[in-house]
């Protein structure tokens, strides 16, 4: 499959969902999170389509888009990380109502905790037991050592447990 | 929380995931801007090719085609008339043709329907001095409301031949609410005696005529408000209570 347009369709395909989470997660919103995901795999392609034999990691290249645009959109409008208004729904179906409620706002805290991290803890975190990447795949994505990533996650999952414990 | 629970919850949040919807449609998005885009850069070429060729040509084929090219010609000159003409308002030089061509299309209206056409039209005259009101054209002004006055007149002038009552209360109520707006520009607008003497006159038969049936406690005191809004000159309210009754 030597068409640009395959590859990239393929590739789409295969990293739109996490790409999808990856930018939700930070930004708390669908809606935002639907413009800055389809700005990602929009940039993506026009760079792809010029030089697709120099990306020799698509995930880890759309990842950096979608990483600047996110920087970009808090920096150019000056917006503070803020608490969800349009959540997503995750509950089992078989629970009752009040355990329905007790789940999702347990979920809705721990969006607000990622979200209120460091931006490195963030990835790591969604990655590795989010996204399921192996630690020798989020070295090659973030261009660190194994070690490095090993580290962070540690410390990104105390972080993330404090905010938690805070809110 | 133990680590182990975070660790659980922070794999919940796999469910969130893009719309399906959402994912075919960007995705036709990104890959259809690119076709636009080589049809779009395709397409300027072969205009540009095709404005060369045609001016090659065009002198020797309008003349070759001169009788076709003056009816084209004639149609493109009407329509444009036709559109100006509509977008007139009274003090217009092409306001008489609007009128004439609405006056013409009555005459293929049912009498029966009259009555009705012509609040209609009233209708549309105050919906030109709304324009003339938004354009702030003062030159117009008089002419449209000696236009609206004299539509009133000639609608109230058949209005009491009207058999569907419930039409005439909801064209009046149009026309209530386009005369409010029409004042709040800070235009004054008269009542029209004869429309005023038309409505009363239809009020008063059909006040009569319900007065005739046996109603229920509910509906007689309908009535009793509706003789009320009549004895105060409300006349479209009564209209209104009068058609609540008959329901």
């Amino acid at each position: 499959m030597s068409n640009p347009k395959q590859l990239f369709s393929q590739i789409y395909d295969n990293c739109v969902d996490k790409i999808y989470r990856f930018i939700f997660l930070k930004v708390n919103s669908q809606e935002i999170a639907e413009d800055l995901c389809s700005e990602t795999f929009l940039k993506g392609w026009q760079i792809f389509k010029e030089n697709s034999q120099e990306i020799e990691n698509p995930q880890a290249f759309l990842y950096k888009i979608a990483r600047n645009l996110v920087i970009d959109y808090y920096r150019e409008r000056g917006r503070a990380r803020t608490v969800p208004t349009d959540s997503v729904s995750i509950t089992d179906p078989d629970e009752n109502l009040q355990e329905k409620a007790f789940v999702n706002s347990e979920i809705e805290m721990l969006k607000t905790a990622i979200s209120n991290i460091k931006e490195d803890y963030q990835e790591v975190l969604i990655w590795h037991y989010i996204d399921d990447y192996s630690i020798s795949e989020i070295s090659q994505i973030m261009d660190k050592s194994e070690g490095a990533v090993r580290v962070m996650l540690h410390r990104a999952l105390k972080a993330l447990k404090n905010k938690v414990e805070e809110a | 929380m133990t680590e182990k629970q975070l660790i659980s919850q922070l794999k919940s949040l796999k469910d969130i995931q893009p719309s399906k919807d959402w994912v075919v449609f960007t995705k036709a998005r990104i890959f259809g801007k690119e076709d636009n885009k080589n049809k779009k850069e395709n397409s300027i070429v072969s205009f540009l090719s095709a404005v060369v060729r045609d001016l090659q040509i065009g002198e020797r084929f309008i003349f070759n085609h001169k009788m076709a090219f003056a009816s084209i010609l004639t149609i493109v000159i009407f329509f444009g008339l036709f559109g100006f003409v509509q977008n007139s308002v009274p003090g217009d030089s092409l306001f008489v043709i609007k009128r004439f061509t609405e006056q013409s299309q009555a005459i293929f209206i049912a009498d029966a329907y009259k009555p009705i056409h012509n609040l209609e039209m009233a209708g549309k005259r105050l919906d030109d001095l709304e324009k003339i009101a938004q354009k702030n054209d003062v030159k117009n002004l008089s002419s449209a409301l000696a236009e609206y006055n004299e539509t009133v007149s000639r609608a109230a002038h058949i209005l009491t031949k009207a058999k569907n009552v419930e039409e005439i209360a909801l064209e009046i109520r149009k026309l209530q609410e386009k005369e409010d707006k029409i004042r709040s520009y800070g235009i004054e607008l008269n009542n029209n005696e004869d429309l005023d003497n038309a409505l009363a006159e239809i009020v008063a038969r059909e006040l009569a005529s319900l007065k005739e049936k046996e109603l229920s406690e509910e509906k007689s005191e309908a009535l009793k408000e509706a003789e009320k809004d009549f004895e105060n000159n409300d006349y479209s309210a009564a209209l209104e209570k009068i058609l609540l009754i008959g329901k």
